[in-house]
């Protein structure tokens, strides 16, 4: 190993892999993502399309398989990209590389995902989030490098997915790896101790960065609370997110059930509603509260006239 | 687990040393004492990757089993964290990988193993990462062209410390600037594990004159004989890791 510390790899379009051990060959169709730690390629394995991460340096996939199979021990939901083959390869006649092989995701980045549908996504999204980070959390460990990039949303089950799991680090040890904006030592909110308010400080700096008023990456001072004033359409979360920020959810499931009092709020077409033309219910719903609204306060119309009559 | 101690130099420069010993011999003769010299180059904002001034900035972490990575002022947090992390690893793979060649009695490379052993192995490094005693030495390069990238490095360090203080090994850590007045290096902050020194540290850096960047490295070594001894801290414990077996890789 040099002292490069630039661990992506170059593959090209059509070169084959053959694994040493396992001897399983994928084809690679084109690069997805590129990070500090390595390169991921999409590929084929017979007619079944794979998402195949190969660094230059071996100790980042071992440490990723490492958690990939931590996460496959638990029923449900699957918490990571399920894992399918770890190997190496002869990427060159003289190079050879370790590479691990997981299911691909075919999905959307959570940001683009909520620009096209409306932040009203933002509730099912947190809801499947929230759920997940608190069974990464009963395993003993926390997700660490939360942030819209490693949120996708699958186009076919609609359901998030957490890729990348480099940042996912044992209860009670140093963050492994994090991004500057959802680090709370960044915003000298807290250490950089691994808890499960670290990564609730990370989901809440992440619905922040969704709201479009949000210019988080042009902030000069280092106030996380002046950017929650600036999110305006998320208005109504905003006493919650001023909690997760604070470090005041002792687990992911308070958070969840307290954004569930919100949602039903939202969605209940109630008199009070109605009649408060400022209600906050407004310009949280920007896009998507249009049709969905409608349909709720005319089925609020029928129920009523149905049974009254 | 009985952990050992991992020293480096982190040294922040911005160029070309330009005067007295050549850096990139020093910098190996550190690395025989056990010291691993990392090296961080800032970039201007107006300069291309990578411009030929800083290649020294390459060999010398080469030569001193560190790791050396250039960038812009505005990512040099990260980076920071990075370099230290990744040579940190580097010291301790090497470590394992002369334990494993003991047990499998013949020179074993990490990468021949199977992917499982691997796996294994790798839970040890990290457990080594997290537990070790590491003392690092911030060497910054205060001559004139720096100035305008003080504040990135002040707050750099001051990053650097929280990720320092999350580690449940102990750690302490000293800065010096080069060159200073009257002298080539100046110590700013003896060592330390305190995270709020670091504040009172800074606003004394005041950047100006030559870079004699091997005779600052040369003189810094020495203070490694100072670092003070706790009781979690026992002189018998350093030599289980030696930075020198990160040259194995
Ligand atoms: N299983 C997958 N299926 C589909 N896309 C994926 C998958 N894994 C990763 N990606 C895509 O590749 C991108 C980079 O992957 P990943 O984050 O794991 O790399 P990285 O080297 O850790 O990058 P960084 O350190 O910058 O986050 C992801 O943001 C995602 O868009
Ligand atoms: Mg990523």
């Amino acid at each position: 190993m040099t002292s490069s510390i630039h661990p992506t790899v170059r593959l090209t379009s059509q070169q084959r892999l053959e694994g040493i051990w396992n001897k399983r060959t994928y084809t690679i169709v084109r690069l997805i993502g590129e990070g500090a730690r390595g390169s991921i390629y999409l590929a084929r394995i017979g007619n079944r399309y794979v998402a195949l991460k190969i660094s230059q340096d071996s100790s980042v996939i071992s440490a990723e398989v490492n958690v990939l199979k931590e996460f496959k021990k638990v029923q449900g939901p699957p918490l990571g990209p399920l894992l399918l083959d770890v190997d190496d390869a002869y990427i060159s006649h003289d190079l050879k590389l370790a590479f691990y092989v997981m299911e691909y995701i075919d999905g959307v980045p959570v940001s683009d995902w909520v620009k096209r549908e409306g932040l009203s996504w933002l509730f099912p999204i947190s809801f499947q989030l929230l759920k997940k980070l608190h069974k990464i959390h009963q395993l003993g460990y926390i997700y660490g490098d939360l942030k819209p990039d490693n949120i996708l949303i699958d186009r076919k089950t609609k359901q998030a997915r957490l890729v990348d799991v480099g940042g996912v680090t044992a209860l009670g040890r140093a963050i492994r790896e994090y991004t500057t904006w959802f680090d709370r030592g960044y915003w000298r909110l807290g250490d950089r101790r691994a808890d499960v308010t670290y990564d609730l400080f990370a989901f809440a700096v992440c619905l922040l960065s969704l709201d479009p008023h949000v210019t988080i990456h042009n902030t000069k001072e280092r106030d996380i609370y002046k950017v929650l004033n600036q999110a305006k359409s998320l208005k109504p979360l905003t006493p919650i997110l001023k909690k997760a920020l604070s470090g005041q959810y002792n687990n992911a499931l308070e958070l969840k059930s307290e954004l569930g009092v919100i949602n039903r709020k939202q969605l209940q077409p109630t008199k009070s509603n109605r009649k408060t033309a400022t209600n906050p219910k407004i310009d949280f719903w920007p896009e998507a509260l249009g049709l969905s609204s409608i349909i709720l306060v005319h089925a609020g119309l029928f129920y009523f006239l149905f049974y009254r009559i | 687990m009985h952990t050992g101690t991992i020293r480096q130099i982190l040294l922040i420069t911005d160029g070309c040393s330009n005067q007295g010993e050549d850096p990139i011999k020093v910098s190996s003769m550190i690395a025989q004492k056990g010291i691993a010299v990392n090296v961080i180059g800032v970039l201007d904002d107006d300069q291309t990757e990578e411009p030929v001034g800083l290649s020294e900035v390459n060999d010398i972490a080469n030569s001193g089993n560190g790791i050396s990575r250039i960038v812009y002022a505005d990512v040099l947090s990260e980076t920071v964290q990075t370099v230290t992390r990744q040579a940190m690893t580097q010291t301790i793979q090497g470590f394992v990988s002369k334990e494993l060649s003991q047990i499998f009695g013949q020179e074993t490379n990490e990468e021949d193993l199977p992917p499982e052993t691997r796996g294994e192995v790798q839970k040890v490094v990290e457990d080594l990462g997290e537990t070790v005693n590491l003392q690092v030495l911030i060497l910054v390069d205060t001559s004139a062209s720096m100035q305008h990238k003080m504040e990135a490095v002040k707050d750099a360090i001051d990053d650097f410390i929280l990720s320092l203080q999350a580690r449940t090994g102990d750690h302490y850590y000293s800065i010096y600037q080069f060159p200073a007045r009257n002298q080539v290096v100046k110590e700013l902050l003896p060592w330390t594990n305190d995270g709020k020194r670091v504040n009172k540290v800074f606003p004394k850096l005041a950047a100006g004159g030559i870079t004699p960047t091997g005779a600052a490295l040369k003189q810094t070594v020495k203070a490694f004989q100072n670092v003070p001894s706790s009781e979690e801290w026992r002189d018998d414990s350093d030599d289980i890791i030696d930075s020198s077996y990160g040259s194995s890789y």
